[in-house]
């Protein structure tokens, strides 16, 4: 029978999987957007920026000069190119996901930041990202939201949905399910619903390391991350006492750790000035307090903040461990929240809820 | 052949009139026997247990630890030199099988990932030993025993691998096409020189050998050809990380195998318990079915890899951040030796 945090570790595993198949989905929409089916390549001449921090104008209709940063930038050539948005974790409730759909708008604008030497282009699509569970209803919501005059595009606006299929291979399928692309090519290529193999994916080596998009990732998988990347950081000296006792104490700053896994597995590209800061340090900071917390790192001194010192040593299934320890972090949140909402209903005991 | 070299095979050429067995190894190593020295004549390799002595060859001299085996000797003494023509560190000694799995043990952990161990996958042992029998002026070069691996065929057993024994006598060419028949893959086997001039000796798959008969002859003409291969091999698993590959992108590879080994899906399930196995490593699995996608740690150096299974017939191993060519070929091996062996290509 399984308990509560069997329950809460599956799910926590499930919205690591969701994240992951988000990252995946943004690679396989870049693939597919620059892939030219007759020379069998990318188009040349496309850039793929995985997150970009770009301007809006005065003009915006949800964000006035404001800096905002798609999840994925391609730029077609100097005149064109598409801005995606992946929205995974969309409520199944529609006032709730009104929102988060109406927010896209924003890129329905005369963004500045391409790579041209203007920084902007003649046109653009937008893409929205959904999972395919999602996609008729989102499909669906956008009609209506168009109907009341609450949604608005005056650009190439689609709606395409991933997911993931088993046959023998394992592709990832992507399909139109709302609205049209500037490309028609790709536009009919995706109502058709393009499946993408898998393993292509996963092996591409221009995308290969992305693991981290513009949303925080679930704690456990950026946990497993940062033990990898602290792996492959040790100085000779720190190795060599790992051989010689089994362990290392590494002292790391928040700040340098931050560098490290954006230069390991946040979006790399050509971006300069305007590459997204993935991982944010708190994003980091956050993580490292789970390892104090499983005994794996320390906090020295309280007053160098952001300091933590990482005992790397040999672990058996970390993920595993990552996984227990925050989803019984999280259940722990929820039995108090259920707690603290029974005694409101006491009033008899309601002056105690906040002892 | 170097000064080094001479004087260790005429010391190895005594031991062997003694009656002494002698064991070696090659390691891919692509410095100087100097830079070894200098890491093995310090405190750190005191406490490790390792003394050098010499300038070349070295004589080493590795003490066994407390609490280890008690059938491995108090000490073990072996000699080291490095090749003078090819980047070669080839270890000898005369103990036991054991001892000498155990000294390799220690200095292979102590100079990791600088000393590169490659393992021959059944192609590369078919690789080594055509090279061989070109080179023979006189004779042939035959298989006297080999130890083999291969899945269980009995759809009422637990699938697995089992190891089997032939003792034989055959032209080299024919194991080969005898293994690839019954869909085996090779562990060590004993070869012999027939016609020519006479040598025997067992070669392993991880690069080790054990030489009966002529020990002059047996390196010089059979182990020699078993580095070239070895040289091939680690180029092939060279520069794969996003730091070492120069371009600042990964360069995965993939193990393809001949049929559609995932279709049957107790096989994924296999394939993770073995990989769980992978020396001093941790594995983070996050997807298990319907496809894999497992990270592996190799604590032995920081090497890092995602590891997809999302077809049928074929494995994917993307190499991350660093990825030595000690790791992946240890990893690839584990994979083939363990699991199934396949063909390991670019992806």
């Amino acid at each position: 029978m399984s308990t509560p945090l069997d329950n809460a570790v599956r799910k926590m595993h499930d919205e690591c999987n969701s994240y992951t198949d988000t990252v995946m989905a943004l690679r396989a929409i870049a693939h597919e957007l620059r892939w030219d089916s007759k020379a069998k390549a990318p188009k040349l001449g496309t850039e793929v920026s995985f997150g970009r921090r770009m301007q809006t104008t005065d003009g915006n209709r949800v964000s006035k000069s404001r800096e905002v940063t798609p999840d994925l930038v391609i730029q077609l050539d100097n005149r064109s190119g598409v801005i995606a948005e992946a929205k995974t974790a969309l409520s199944s409730i529609a006032e709730r996901r009104r929102s988060r759909l109406l927010e896209i708008q924003k890129y329905d604008d005369n963004l500045k930041g391409w790579l041209t030497p203007t920084e902007t282009v003649e046109s653009h699509s937008i893409v929205l990202l959904v999972h395919l569970h999602r996609d008729q209803e989102v499909a669906q919501q956008i009609t209506e939201l168009t109907t009341e005059g609450a949604f608005k595009m005056d650009r190439s606006f689609a709606v395409v949905s991933f997911a993931v299929i088993t046959q023998g291979k394992t592709y990832f399928t992507l399909s139109l399910a709302h609205g049209s692309l500037l490309d028609r090519e790709k536009e009919a290529r995706l109502r058709r619903r393009t499946p993408i193999d898998m393993e292509h994916l996963a092996g591409n080596p221009e995308f290969a390391t992305l693991k981290l998009y513009d949303a925080p990732p679930p704690v456990p998988l950026l946990m497993d991350l940062i033990q990898q990347c602290i792996a492959s950081r040790l100085t000779p000296e720190q190795r060599d006492t790992f051989k010689d006792i089994g362990y290392v104490d590494v002292p790391v700053r928040v700040e340098v750790l931050t560098r490290w896994m954006a230069e390991d597995y946040g979006p790399r590209c050509r971006q300069g000035a305007r590459a997204p800061e993935i991982p944010p340090r708190s994003w980091v900071h956050d993580a490292m307090d789970r390892f104090v917390e499983l005994g794996w790192a320390k906090e020295p001194d309280s007053k160098a903040y952001g300091l933590f010192v990482y005992t790397y040593k040999r672990r058996v299934k970390p993920f595993e461990k990552f996984l227990k320890h925050c989803a019984q972090i999280q259940l722990e949140l929820e039995q108090k929240k259920v707690a603290a909402e029974s005694w409101e209903s006491l009033p008899l005991f309601a002056h105690l809820k906040d002892q | 052949m170097g000064d080094q070299s001479n004087l260790a095979l005429s010391g190895l050429q005594s031991a062997e009139k003694d009656g002494r067995r002698i064991h070696g190894a090659l390691f891919v190593f692509d410095r100087s026997l100097s830079s070894i020295q200098t890491r093995l004549n310090t405190s750190r390799a005191r406490l490790w247990g390792i003394t050098a002595t010499g300038e070349g060859p070295l004589a080493l001299s590795i003490k066994k630890p407390a609490g280890r085996s008690k059938h491995i000797s108090p000490i073990v003494d072996l000699i080291a030199w490095s090749d003078p023509e090819l980047p070669v560190l080839w270890i000898a000694g005369t103990h036991t099988r054991r001892d000498f799995e155990f000294g390799l043990e220690v200095l292979h952990r102590f100079l990791a990932p600088d000393l590169v161990r490659i393992y021959l996958q059944t192609k590369l042992y078919a690789k080594s030993f055509a090279g061989i029998s070109r080179r023979m002026n006189r004779g042939s070069l035959r298989v006297m025993e080999y130890v083999s691996k291969g899945l269980i065929d009995d759809s009422d057993a637990k699938r697995g691998v089992q190891t089997s024994i032939v003792h034989t006598d055959m032209a080299q060419a024919e194991l080969f096409e005898v293994l690839s028949a019954q869909r085996k893959w090779l562990s060590s086997c004993v070869v012999v020189t027939r016609g020519g001039e006479p040598m025997s000796g067992r070669i392993m798959r991880d690069c080790t050998f054990t030489c009966d008969r002529n020990i002059a002859g047996f390196f010089g003409s059979i182990v020699q050809e078993v580095a070239k291969t070895a040289l091939v091999a680690k180029d092939f698993y060279d520069g794969r990380s996003s730091t070492t590959s120069g371009t600042g992108l990964v360069r995965p590879l993939r193990i393809t195998y001949a049929r559609r080994v995932f279709e049957d899906t107790r096989e994924a399930p296999r394939l993770i318990k073995v990989l769980d196995d992978w020396r001093e490593s941790a594995m983070s699995l996050f997807n298990a079915s319907p496809y894999v996608h497992a990270g592996l740690l190799d604590y032995s150096d920081g090497s890092t890899y995602d590891l997809w299974v999302a077809s049928s017939d074929s494995v994917l191993i993307v190499p991350k951040t660093v990825a030595t060519a000690d790791s992946i070929s240890s990893l690839c091996d584990h994979i083939c030796n363990r699991f199934e062996e396949g063909e390991v290509l670019e992806a």
